[in-house]
């Protein structure tokens, strides 16, 4: 009924539309149920899409590789990247590129060789394309678990890290593994794998990536971040290095006018602008603009998130299972096996290398369990699938390989996804900060009886209970806020920094309730436009402001005594 | 008039009993006074620098009316002064230019406690009474 690339439509844009409307609506709506039951959301959407996969009428949705890795996939690294601070990261980017360069190439090889053991008509070159492509990590929902939980920064960047970096190293494999394996696959073709030529051209795309990404990051942080102070422009901008270092990269041949075919990572592109953008142009705009940028970011990665994983569920066509369920299992016994060996293997490694930074056993269980496959699987198995049709070749095999993609990332977005948050539980993993949890329990204590005593209250001007009986309940409850309140104050007293949290957090609700109503002034018509901007950009200010005290944990100034 | 210097806060709260109940008790008014430090919090971007520094007055603002509410609920004149500077700079100059009966300044509590040890609060009342002659009483929670 309504089909996202509707080419037979009559209206194909409108069709789009309608498409595009509906896949949100169901998005914010499964949003919204997730609140009340205990299910990751990403999952949610991934079960919502399997359940509509039934009713193809309803929501025809045509996707293609493109629209994956070129339209979908930009947004959602850039703003993974935006945040992460170079600072902090480059602690870890040792281990990082270690598991996402070294890693990503040995567990292609494993899953390729597993792969060709069990699935004779599998030649080595397609079977590595498949391990790459399967090696790409996508812990979207692993890394909203972390964030809602509290774990250790080095584990959330390790994760996180990997998995912006495992994507291009796999595409950039994938590509070179691919052409290999239609090579071996045709009449009349030799291939002769080449370790060397396929290390210098793994080089070249991923370093070509990087460093278009780079450029244009930089360009974009110096020249236009630094000096244009306008949130919408600026904004315009950072949307325009996302897909434009994309584009620029992965079509670099083309755009410059010589051998189309020659391309760089797209994806490293992405990171890497993003990473300049949000370590060097971000910090040097305005709070009104950083806002700006935040909120927009932000929503765009929801939407885009959101159709990712419902179009995975939309893709996946489970009625395939039965009849391939022994070569799913092997992809998925596979992949287990891969990401034991890369994740343990080289995170040993690494403890001998550097002894110091070893990385804890209870996180390479995470890393282990928390490696779950996405929309970069799905893309490049759509991709594979694709070129091996396109050269008249077996499509038994591209048709093997598909159900395989999608029954691994079924299992690990189903299976591991909804196990992973027990298991960063029961490993011990979640940072619990008692001071906190003591001030919180002061609080609701005191928020608690206050509204048992206004509700006694209530009873009493019903005539339900007596005055005398309400003037003992209320004596009771006095006495037990007082109680609550001078623990509360003690603990405050010991922790003067959550004191300075509390005025801060206080001051910042504040804040954003100001924002809001001089907005609506603006929209009312009761202050102009320069007006508005002019006070905005004062709340903004301060609210940067508070964010300073915040992070100097004001322990220096407003808690203690002088 | 006693002054009693300090930035508000629970952890202070022993240091603003302590003058209230000794202005009280001498039938005395009380200055709340707050010293904001802005070179505390590093350096901050011209830009955001006017921003950071009404933030941080809003909030000593905050802080001392709510001082000064305690102080006439227990029934004494209070007032407060927020000024801006190096913390001992400014206290000098003001306790020199009001010459006060009594300065009150409380021992840091918890957490901040390693900001500023117990020796330095006694070396640095001791240096405020050698510079202003006025009597300074380092408050402890222990004394209350």
């Amino acid at each position: 009924m309504f089909s996202l690339i509707a080419a037979e439509a009559a209206n194909p844009l409108i069709d789009q539309e309608l498409a595009f409307i509906i896949m949100l609506a169901i998005a914010a709506l499964v949003a919204i149920i997730v609140r009340y039951i205990r299910l990751p959301y990403t999952v949610a959407l991934v079960l919502v899409g399997l359940a509509l996969s039934f009713f193809p009428d309803f929501l025809d949705v045509n996707i293609s590789t493109e629209l994956i890795l070129a339209v979908l996939v930009p947004p959602l690294l850039f703003e993974a990247a935006l945040h992460l601070e170079w600072s902090k990261f480059k602690k870890y980017l040792v281990e990082i590129l270690l598991i996402a360069i070294v890693g990503t190439l040995i567990g292609s090889f494993i899953v390729a060789l597993s792969v060709t053991r069990v699935l004779p008509n599998i030649n080595l070159g397609i079977a590595v394309a498949f391990g790459a492509l399967i090696s790409a990590t996508d812990p979207v929902a692993v890394i909203a678990f972390f964030r809602a939980l509290g774990v250790s920064k080095r584990l959330a960047f390790t994760v996180e890290g990997e998995s912006l970096f495992n994507d291009g190293v796999a595409i950039v494999v994938f590509n070179i593994a691919l052409a290999a394996g239609i090579l071996i696959e045709k009449p009349g073709e030799s291939y002769a794998f080449n370790f060397l030529e396929s290390l210098q051209e793994f080089a070249i795309v991923a370093g070509g990536g990087l460093l278009i990404g780079a450029i244009l990051g930089y360009i974009v942080s110096f020249f236009i971040l630094k000096n244009v102070d306008d949130h919408l422009i600026e904004t315009a901008v950072t949307l325009c290095v996302a897909y434009g270092s994309f584009l620029l990269a992965e079509y670099f041949g083309k755009i410059m006018g010589f051998d189309d075919s020659f391309h760089f990572s797209g994806i490293l592109a992405v990171v890497a602008a993003s990473l300049f953008v949000g370590n060097i142009g971000r910090i040097n705009t305005s709070p009104s603009t950083r806002v700006t940028l935040d909120n927009f970011w932000e929503f765009l990665s929801f939407v885009v998130n959101s159709f990712v994983f419902l179009i995975i569920g939309l893709r996946i066509d489970i009625r395939l299972f039965q009849e391939n369920i022994i070569p799913i299992l092997l992809a998925v016994g596979a992949i287990l096996v891969s990401r034991l060996v890369v994740v343990y293997g080289l995170g040993g490694l690494y403890g001998v290398v550097r002894p110091k930074h070893h990385i804890p056993f209870k996180y390479q269980h995470i890393m282990f369990w928390g490696g779950l496959r996405g929309a970069i699987s799905l893309a490049l198995a759509l991709a594979l699938e694709e070129k091996w049709l396109a050269e008249g070749l077996n499509p038994d095999v591209s048709d093997t390989l598909l159900v395989m993609t999608f029954g691994v990332v079924l299992f690990t977005l189903l299976v591991q996804g909804l196990t992973i948050s027990g298991l960063i539980r029961r490993l011990g993993l979640i940072k619990t900060d008692e001071r906190r949890d003591t001030q919180y329990r002061h609080q609701a204590e005191i928020y608690a009886k206050r509204a048992g005593q206004e509700e006694m209250g209530k009873l009493r001007e019903q005539g339900i209970i007596s005055s005398e009986l309400h003037a003992a309940l209320n004596a009771v409850y006095d006495k037990e806020i007082a109680q609550a309140r001078t623990h509360l104050q003690q603990h405050l007293v010991a922790y003067p920094e959550l004191e300075q949290e509390m005025i801060v957090q206080a001051r910042t609700d504040a804040l954003r309730a100001e924002r809001v109503a001089i907005a609506d002034a603006g929209r009312r018509g009761l202050i102009s436009a320069e007006m508005q901007e002019a006070l905005l950009t004062e709340i903004d200010n301060r609210g940067a402001a508070l964010n300073i005290i915040k992070a100097s944990n004001g322990a220096s100034d407003m808690g203690g005594d002088a | 008039m006693i002054v009693c210097a300090t930035r508000g806060g629970e952890a202070s709260r022993a240091v603003q009993q302590q003058a209230i109940a000794y202005a009280l008790k001498e039938d005395e008014s009380l200055m709340f006074l707050f010293v904001a430090d802005e070179t505390q919090y590093g350096a901050i971007g011209g830009g955001l620098r006017s921003a950071f520094k009404a933030e941080l007055l809003w909030m000593a603002e905050t802080l001392m009316t709510l001082l000064q509410k305690r102080g006439r609920s227990a029934g004494i004149g209070t007032n407060y002064r927020i000024l801006e500077g190096n913390v001992k700079e400014q206290i000098v100059a003001y306790l020199r230019e009001q010459r006060p009966e009594l300065l009150f300044v409380g021992a840091p509590r918890g957490t901040t406690s390693d900001i500023i040890g117990d020796d330095e609060i006694e070396q640095f009342a001791l240096e405020i009474e050698k510079e202003t002659g006025v009597k300074v009483i380092v408050a402890r929670p222990d004394v209350e």
